[in-house]
Order: structure tokens, then sequence, then C-alpha cells
């Protein structure tokens, strides 16, 4: 009887294997997509999504400007995928299904750079080196690159697990040159010569921060100081927006590359604060004295009471998130050996690098330290049992 | 090592599925989710092989699925988040030829693409026990 009303509705729909000659073709995987992946797909912007890694890397995702990584789901259940068949009324399975790939944005896995890059800094006497390459073709340029250990730009969108807008700002953030396709990490010494160098000519051409001449400056340094203007130009491009003819200096990041340039040197004897402040605002010049702040340089410092002093005060050691482990178990170890305990305010910048998020921050926090309060505030301990 | 993902441009001819599975996604594909897996045994056989009806109950919107002797009510149920039907491709050789190859490790790769061939945001799910029919149904169908 149900046989009989199930036939009396709409058009029944014929399932099938389709012919062998088919089947062939049918490969298929089922990838979730969180609604920012919908959206850039469904926008239908060229946007470009790869899957990278090594044999000995997880895979990640990286599509349009994200990466997120990829973890295989089983289902109990079988998920046939079902495409049309010959005529309308028929439907034939492609390919049958038991798990589905899942996707979670992480940072993209730009630290791999790091070791890549090591030994390949571009420094001050060290640049003579490249002029070798400056002749002859740009693909047996790139050869004789790649032979002589260099990574090149296109290499490192292969190696590094990052979208190629992530490889752009982390080739930014971490202040790497391309030099003739090559990857350049630039001494940190040597950038702050040219930030320097560069402020100083800001007064001497007489050139507004706001719009300087690209052209001025970058000759002004060449003439003077033998350093090339495409170095130059990057560096600008870094600490600021470059057009074809003017930069606008972006002032903060110019003022906490100088001051970290300074602190640099005090990694294992404190610099007393008011000190370090001065050597700052003198190494900046007069114009931007005043905006010179300690909060430029979270995370790079800690900061401490000088013991005996009256009247009481403080002082810093060059302590860079930059340089402590990626893991957070490793990364929370290595803060807590430092210090035993840390206020709230305190830790979080040394926690950013390794966090997605604020919320994610505090995640961490709760997983890997124990919140005690305190009067002034709360304080985080290890969370490891001795 | 880098293996593309390309997202299949719109036909423009519409959907070729039938209309009723029409608002299962958009793209070629749908998925149809089932308890316990399907056996064949037959194989490499030169015609397509005929698996089962389905049909959908234009009153209800229920769908149904008939399987030899078997019964099987299903349902309609929105993905809470949508997936993406992602199909192996192999670009042809000439495509390889031109392509700047640096080495061994990406020149293995480097015919590998996947396509993103349809986003579905709905599938049809049969997740219940079968019920035996009573009367056999192939007559049934072939006489319609």
């Amino acid at each position: 009887m149900m046989a009989e009303s199930f036939l009396q509705g709409g058009h029944p729909i014929r399932l099938e294997f389709p012919p062998a000659s088919v089947k062939e073709s049918g490969n298929f995987r089922l990838l979730e997509l969180p609604p920012n992946l919908l959206k850039s797909i469904e926008s239908n912007s060229p946007s470009t999504w790869a899957i990278k890694g090594n044999p000995t890397e997880d895979a990640v995702l990286c599509a349009g400007d994200r990466t997120y990584s990829i973890r295989s789901v089983s289902l109990s259940n079988s998920v046939l995928v079902v495409g049309p068949g010959e005529t309308q009324g028929q439907i034939t399975i492609r390919g049958t299904n038991r798990e589905i790939l899942q996707v979670t944005p992480i940072l993209p896995k730009v630290h791999k750079l790091v070791g890549l890059l090591r030994g390949r800094e571009y420094d001050e006497g060290r640049e003579d080196l490249d002029d070798d390459f400056l002749d002859g073709e740009q693909d047996t340029q790139n050869q004789q690159q790649a032979k002589k250990g260099y990574l090149t730009y296109a290499q490192a969108l292969t190696e590094i697990q990052a979208s190629e807008a992530e490889l752009t700002n982390a080739l930014k953030d971490r202040r790497i040159l391309l030099i003739n396709g090559t990857l350049r990490p630039i001494a940190p010494s040597y950038l702050s010569t040219i930030l320097e160098l560069l402020l100083n000519s800001l007064v001497s051409l007489q050139q507004s921060h706001e719009s300087a001449s690209v052209r001025v400056l970058a000759d002004a340094l060449q003439d003077d100081h033998e350093i090339k203007p495409q170095v130059t130009k990057q560096v600008m491009a870094w600490f600021g927006d470059v057009d074809e003819y003017y930069w606008r200096m972006d002032v903060p990041s110019v003022l906490t590359q100088v001051g970290m340039g300074i602190l640099r040197a005090y990694r294992h004897d404190p610099i007393d604060e008011n000190e370090f402040l001065n050597k700052w605002k003198n190494a900046v010049g007069d114009t931007f004295a005043s905006r010179a702040e300690l909060s430029l340089l979270l995370g790079n410092y800690l900061s401490s009471t000088k013991p005996q002093s009256q009247p009481p005060s403080n002082q810093l050691t060059y302590f860079p998130s930059s340089e402590l482990p990626l893991g957070p178990l490793a990364r929370f170890g290595d803060l807590f050996l430092t210090r035993t305990r840390w206020k709230a305010e305190d830790i979080g910048p040394f926690l950013d690098d390794i966090a997605i998020d604020r919320k994610e921050r505090d995640k961490l926090l709760l997983t890997y330290a124990r919140a005690v309060p305190a009067p002034d505030g709360t304080y985080y301990t290890s969370r490891t049992i001795k | 090592m880098i293996i593309p993902i390309t997202l299949k441009s719109p036909s423009g001819e519409g959907s070729k599925l039938p209309s009723q599975l029409a608002d299962l996604g958009n793209g070629d594909f749908v998925l149809i989710e089932l308890q316990g897996s399907l056996e064949v045994h037959v194989e490499d056989p030169k015609d397509s092989l005929f698996v089962g009806t389905l049909e959908i109950d234009p009153k209800t919107n229920k769908p149904s699925l008939i399987i030899g002797p078997h019964y099987l009510e299903g349902k309609f149920v929105s993905l809470s988040t949508p997936l993406a039907i992602m199909e192996k491709k192999s670009s042809s050789s000439e495509q390889m030829s031109g392509m700047d190859v640096d080495d061994e490790e990406s020149r293995k790769e480097a015919g590998v693409e996947w396509q993103i061939s349809a986003i579905v945001k709905k599938k049809v799910v049969f997740n219940k026990r079968p019920m035996p029919l009573l009367i056999k149904p192939a007559s049934k169908i072939g006489k319609k």
C-alpha cells in the first residue's frame, strides 16, 4: 500500500550508478565553508585559493587574504555526491564520501621565513655582493640567486603556508627587502641607520613628513651615504605610504623602529627609563620627540623598578616577543621563567603574535595560566604544577 | 608545494539536475546522505546501473527512496555550514610545460588541482531504517 501511495506522487527520479567510463572522473572532497569563505566564493571575486604544504607539514588552505587549517572529520553515514544523468528524470552517483574537511582560520605560518632566510641578511658593507647579479637576463639571474641559496619570492610563495597578501604583509612586518627577486632581511642596525638618516634628511632638505619627495630623499641617501635607492624606497614603503612621487611617513612606526634600535643594546643590562627616553627623543629629532612614548614599544621590553633608587624609577630590558617560542605551551613556559607572575596588561602584548584575536588570547590565558585576583588588578601565574 | 583550487565558472545554461533538487545548492552536484553504504557487485558495467527511485512528494515536500524491496523515508536538512563539493582534476601536460617549475617536488604535483563544482546548503538525508515493501516495486516501475 505504501508503495502505491509513493508512486502516485510527482515525477520519480531514477538514481543510478553511471557507466564505467564516467566513473573514473569521480574523486570528490567535501569542504566546509565558514561565512567568509562562502562570501568569497559567492562574490565570485577572482580570489586565489590553494592548498599549501610540504609532505612534512600539515596542509593549509590559503584563500583570499586568509589562511585556514584543514581537518578531516569522519562521518558515520555515507554521503553520495549525485550529479545529473543523461535525461531530466535521471541522477547518477558520482562519488561516495565518508569524511568532510573542516577549516579553521589560523595565523599564517610565516615564521618559517626566519629559518629559510638565516644568514641572508642585507647589511652595510655586504650589499656590494649583489652587484654581480645586476647584469644578465632576469631568468639566468634568478637561477644564479637560487643556486647561491637565496630564497626568491616565487619560492617563498610555494614554501610558506600563507596567502599572497599575508606573505606580502609578513615581508613588510619582518623588514625583508626584495633585492633582484630574492628575499633579504635587512640588518636591524642598518635599518635604524637608514631611518635616522631619513629623519635627518627630512629636516635638512626641508621636506614635510606628510608628503616628502621620494626621489629627493633617495638621491640624498645615495649620494651622501651610498644607500641604494631601491633599498631606501622599500624602507619608505614599510614606514608609510609611497606613491610614485611622495612619501607620507607613518610617524608611530618609524618612532617604534628607532626606539627598538636603541633598546636592542639593553638585552642583558637594563637601562634607566628616563635615560632611554632621552636617547630615543634625541635620535628622532625635535619634530617627533614629543611622540616617542613607551606604549609604542609594548611587547618588546620588560619594565622593572630599579632597586634602591630614590625617588623610585623604572628600568627597561629588551625583551622582544618575536624571539619567544611559537607554541603556546613553550611561550608561556618562557614567559613564566622570565617572571613568575604577570599583570594582565603586561602579559597581553607578549601573546598578540600567537593569538588571532582578543578572544583567542583570553582562551590561551585560561588554558595555560592561572588568574590570581589582587587589589591592584589580576595577575597571571604558571598553571604547571611542580 | 601548491595545489590550486579553482571555482567552476557557471555554465549559464542552469543546472541539469531535476527541478525538484534544484534548491539544494548551486552547481552540478547535490548530496544524498544514507545510513550505511551501497554495495555494488557488478564490476565495470557498460551501461548505467539502476539503484533506486527517488521521489519528492509535491504536497509534503518529503523525499523518499526505494531501493529493491526497501522503502526509505527521508527529509531535507539545511546544513549549518555550507559545503563545497571539490572535484579532483588533472591538468593536461601542455599546461605543465609552460609553467616555471623550480624543483622536482612541485613538478610531481603540478598536474593536480581541485575544482569547486558545487556549493550545497541543503542535503537529502535518509537516516531511518528501511521498511520492507509488500509489493515488489520493480514491476510497478516497469509499468510507468
